[in-house]
């Protein structure tokens, strides 16, 4: 995810002033990165991640943007994550965007999924915004509301985490077999 | 940077112990580098398995419904038609004008609500006997029982308002006395069926065995004095009715 806030700033300015081509622009970048946070998050099927995904940008290009004190794409992640967190509730977990991939791809995929949502819902949010979406610990500290000695922190702790799940996992299937 | 030293820097990349501004050029260098980004997939780090959920492919129509939705005019289901009953035209009224006419109506609603609660919560019960009287008032006042009788107001309690008065009756030398200024008001109270209440709390009182006989005996006459108004009471309604 590119998050250059001049950038970010100067589409928005753009889009405050009726220019549909700033709306697409912003649309382009942003949409990739909120739809894999959704899918991802919830671990909820494709279907769900896609609905997020549409209902989050409509919730914040609704926004009054005059009185936003944040970037938009802040904005955005924050409406995903707070979707998300609603749809956990409902507890379903699926691999349906791994089917179309081959096997030795579609393995370690699904497995690195299943230890990550083994993680508590915090823990999933900062491995995916600084592992899949490579946000800067200042852009994380400011969508999960905390410091960046604390995103920084937390991080590190939900990596060693996953890592472990990830190690459960395959022991499991070890022993299966 | 080139590509020698991104693949020597990679694993403290993964292992995300880079400083920010390193972090951040090698993750643009591997959205260019095919190469690059194939080495770091070899590498087998678990950061970038992660990195990997990312790069699936998106739904076709995604960024299409997207737009769809934000150029969608909102506020068209947010209004509603009126018509006029004589000219029969109709005319678009903004649905906030509902919405701000449904929070007055819901304000006024509450604010009479109440006002009705504090009206009856101050409503004072009739047989109070003891507060406004011209003779057991003071009487009353002298003997500290303000307290039971505003405890008996509080509470609706006539077995405490009797309590008073036999009280009253008590400090005074002639309860005779007492009696006779107490017949007039049971005979006003019993319009609103409050001596029949009254009637209840003497007897409850005259069960109370710590009560001295002179009190026991007092009451007694009063209760005699309610039932034979009572009785009067009764025959008078059927005068009333025969007529």
């Amino acid at each position: 995810m590119n998050f250059s806030p001049s950038d970010e700033m100067d589409l928005v300015g753009r889009l405050r002033s009726g220019d549909t081509k700033a709306l697409e622009m912003i649309v382009e970048r942003f949409h990739k990165p909120a739809y894999f946070l959704a899918l991802h998050l919830a671990g909820c099927d494709k279907n769900k991640a896609y609905e997020i995904t549409v209902y989050s940008f409509s919730q914040t290009l609704q926004r009054n943007f005059n009185a936003m004190s944040e970037p938009f794409s802040v904005a955005l992640l924050r409406c995903v994550i707070s979707r998300c967190r609603d749809a956990v509730l409902a507890n379903t977990f699926s691999t349906s965007e791994l089917t179309d991939l081959p096997v030795e791809k579609k393995e370690p995929l699904r497995i690195v999924k299943e230890a990550l949502f083994g993680l508590s819902f915090e823990d999933r949010v900062l491995l995916l915004l600084r592992d899949q979406q490579n946000l800067p610990y200042e852009q994380i500290a400011w969508i999960v509301g905390s410091s960046r000695k604390d995103a920084k922190q937390q991080t590190f702790r939900a990596r060693h985490k996953h890592r472990e799940k990830v190690e459960a996992v395959l022991n499991r299937a070890r022993f299966s077999l | 940077m080139n590509c020698q030293l991104i693949q020597d820097k990679m694993k403290s990349f993964l292992d995300d112990l880079l400083e920010e501004s390193e972090y951040q050029e090698i993750r643009f260098h591997l959205e260019e580098c095919q190469a690059c980004a194939a080495y770091a997939s070899s590498v087998g780090s678990l950061s970038y398995k992660v990195k990997e959920l990312g790069q699936l492919p998106l739904p076709q129509d995604l960024a299409q419904t997207i737009l769809f939705e934000a150029k969608r005019p909102k506020e068209a289901s947010a209004t509603v038609f009126t018509q006029n009953i004589i000219t029969g035209k109709t005319r678009e009224m903004p649905v906030f004008i509902f919405r701000w006419a449904t929070l007055f109506l819901v304000l006024m609603i509450f604010l009479v609500s109440v006002f009705l609660f504090a009206g009856i919560a101050s409503r004072k019960p009739t047989m109070n006997v003891l507060e406004h009287h011209p003779v057991l008032a003071p009487k009353a006042e002298e003997k500290n029982l303000i307290p039971t009788v505003q405890a008996s107001y509080e509470t609706g309690n006539l077995a405490l308002d009797i309590q008073a008065i036999v009280d009253t009756a008590a400090f005074n030398a002639t309860n005779q006395e007492i009696l006779d200024q107490l017949q007039p008001l049971l005979s006003r109270t019993y319009e609103d069926a409050g001596s029949l209440l009254l009637l209840d709390g003497v007897d409850r009182l005259i069960k109370l065995a710590r009560l001295d006989p002179d009190h026991v005996s007092l009451l007694q006459e009063l209760k005699g004095i309610l039932l034979q108004y009572q009785e009067s009471h009764a025959l008078n309604q059927k005068k009333v009715e025969g007529l």
